[in-house]
């Protein structure tokens, strides 16, 4: 049930949804504005001012991600914390996995951002998945 | 867990849809409970039996006791 909101389920996917969006727009914006501001090779306060400017809409988006699960209903919760457990679990055994590719047989070294797109990925298919199994 | 909401449900005439909406929820949740794929919390399932006018042990029952009444 829906304890936290009185908003209907489709309400709260359309407030979601316009949420998400503003937000992704916001951090596009911001970070081809850090890009092109960075390539003028601003003074160091500001590069890292610059660099961290986009981690301002991201938070945006975890806020909302946040706010959505808390609102929908009991089942549509379910499924997010499970896809979110093992989104972190799935990431936590690749970071583990690669960092000894890495360290002992000479892979590439991944950028930390990896983190980010692999706890997405995992989420986003194991919502599938789930979202198919309660069907 | 055993339930009768479809049966309950089909009595009123009622969609899936109609059934989730009149609850606040989705109707996949409906579904879901429906097919026994999924247990409601509590809270729900008293919504459930207070909007059917009913107990909370007349729409659900544990296996258990379905095999026990059988026997």
């Amino acid at each position: 049930m829906n304890a936290k909101s009185r908003l209907s389920p489709a309400q709260v996917e359309r407030r979601h949804k316009i949420e998400l969006s503003v937000s992704l727009v916001l951090y596009a914006i911001v970070l081809v504005g850090s890009i092109e501001f960075l390539k003028q090779e601003p003074p160091a306060a500001a590069r890292i001012a610059l660099a961290l400017a986009p981690v301002v809409p991201i938070v945006l988006v975890i806020w909302s991600s946040f706010r959505h699960i808390t609102s929908v209903d009991e089942l549509q919760r379910r499924i997010h914390t499970e896809s979110l457990a093992i989104a972190a679990g799935g990431t936590a055994f690749f970071g583990l996995t690669y960092s000894f590719l890495e360290g002992d047989a000479g892979f590439p070294h991944l950028p930390a951002w990896w983190a980010w797109v692999s706890i997405g990925f995992i989420w986003a298919v194991a919502s599938l998945v789930l979202r198919r199994h309660y069907r | 867990m055993r339930n009768r909401l479809h049966v309950l449900r089909a009595e009123r005439r009622w969609t899936q849809a109609e059934l989730a909406a009149r609850l606040n929820v989705s109707r996949q949740t409906i579904n879901a409970i429906e097919t026994e794929k999924y247990d409601p919390s509590l809270p729900l399932a008293f919504s459930m039996a207070r909007l059917f006018n009913l107990q909370i042990e007349d729409i659900f029952c544990p296996e258990s006791g379905i095999e026990e009444k059988a026997s």
